[in-house]
């Protein structure tokens, strides 16, 4: 067995499977509901000109008007919301692929965040369904092997080192875009800050990005603890406004980086190891599981 | 080679070939020859893009051969929908918007797409498909 497969099939907790599932699948519902309201609202869209972000959707999707998308997204809505009771593929694919039309039929619609739940979603199919545990149990117990848990870990991981690349330019480094972010702040931000916030921010996302691509495997409590507090601040302190994007990364940092470390077997700073055997069991367990 | 061997080999390679599909579309932006501007898969948060995008107001004026006429109500329709797709500035969007707009409004030549910021104004023609 190569070390890719030890790391994609190598047993996680059943609880942040658990959590990783029901926690995307909510913060999604409430973000759709959000969105149709808003959507009603906006005059962004022009009847006599569609433009969406791959030409092929322009042939085949009817004109996107703002009640279409309004109704696309609460249908997200809906088929989330269920999902969180019963997450089955027959409620998942319909999530994942509604969503990812609710940003793709349009290029007024450029948020990038959308286009990563879009990755988070489609993960969520590939779970193995983990159930709540016995009677008297508020949590499901035991490790599961879920393929999908180390991509999405893999995912976010790409998403932070990409974001981290993205900030390599003169005026990034410079400290140019920390000097806007920061021109609210004026009285209490001295502007020789700014080249290094601008340099820790990559070293920091390139850091993140590590700690996702073991995340499965290994926790580090002070990254996790410092993620956390880099999108809370991002939205706080420095106003940017990101929204739901910055809930789906807390949220994820609470399940991959595990700071209070709740997930059995966190209580070292690796889980757990498996003999073969067992992970080979714990493979068949996972295939046996009855899905909708 | 047994199924579960295959299975696994099966969910390896989807695994990679996922991972690899989301390196595409940044990788393609930093060494392909496509439009700097358009940063839409290519997890450009907050890039001297994003800053010019900030700075920067775009806005636009048509060149007509002859007198035109002008449904204000349409303009102000196309401007509230389409103006923040202009000041995106991704080419193959502006040209679509641009033809749509010859194609909508007889008599229009050609479209100039202004970028103001602060002292410097940059200005692109977009001639209409057809027109002299």
């Amino acid at each position: 067995m190569n070390a890719l497969e030890r790391h994609g099939f190598a047993p996680v907790s059943a609880r942040r499977v658990f959590v990783l599932v029901r926690g995307v699948l909510i913060i999604t519902a409430f973000d759709a509901f959000r969105l149709a309201a808003g959507a009603l609202q906006s005059r962004r869209l022009d009847a006599d000109l569609a433009i969406a972000h791959f030409e092929l959707l322009d042939r085949l999707q009817p004109t996107p008007t703002a009640e279409l998308r309004a109704g696309v997204f609460l249908a997200v809505g809906l088929f989330s919301a269920l999902a969180v009771v019963r997450p089955t593929r027959w409620l998942l694919v319909p999530v994942a692929l509604l969503q990812t039309w609710s940003w793709s039929m349009t290029i007024h619609d450029n948020f990038q965040h959308h286009y990563f739940v879009s990755i988070l979603l489609w993960s969520l199919v590939s779970m193995p369904r983990v159930a709540v545990g016995p009677a008297g149990s508020r949590w499901p117990r035991g490790d599961v092997v879920a393929p999908g848990f180390s991509f999405v870990a893999a995912s976010v991981g790409l998403t932070y080192f990409f974001t981290a690349v993205a900030k390599v330019s003169p005026a990034w480094v410079r400290g140019d875009v920390v000097a806007h972010l920061t021109m609210h702040l004026a009285p209490y931000w001295s502007s020789s800050l700014n080249p290094w916030v601008a340099c820790l921010t990559i070293f920091f996302e390139l850091l993140v990005a590590a700690a996702y691509v073991f995340a499965p495997r290994v926790r580090w409590r002070v990254i996790a603890l410092a993620t956390v507090s880099f999108h809370v601040c991002a939205e706080l302190v420095f106003g940017l406004a990101i929204g739901a994007f910055s809930i789906y990364m807390v949220a994820l940092a609470f399940v991959f980086l595990d700071p209070w470390r709740v997930a059995p077997g966190s209580k070292g700073r690796r889980a757990e190891p498996v003999e073969q055997g067992h992970e080979e069991s714990l493979f068949a367990l996972a295939r046996a599981r009855p899905r909708g | 080679m047994g199924t579960r061997s295959l299975r696994r080999r099966v969910v390896v390679f989807a695994f990679v070939l996922g991972v690899a599909l989301q390196c595409v579309p940044p990788t393609v932006y930093y060494l392909g020859d496509g439009d700097p501007d358009d940063e839409r898969f290519a997890w450009r948060m907050f890039s001297s893009t994003w800053l010019r995008r900030k700075v920067c107001r775009v806005d636009y004026d048509d060149l007509f051969d002859g007198r035109p006429r002008i449904d204000r109500e349409a303009e102000l329709r196309f401007d509230a929908a389409w103006l923040p797709v202009l000041q995106r500035r991704w080419d193959w969007a502006t040209r679509r918007v641009v033809q749509h707009r010859c194609e909508a409004r007889p008599r229009l030549r050609r479209v100039r797409v202004h970028e103001v910021c602060g002292p410097r104004r940059v200005t692109v023609e977009y001639p209409c498909p057809g027109a002299a």
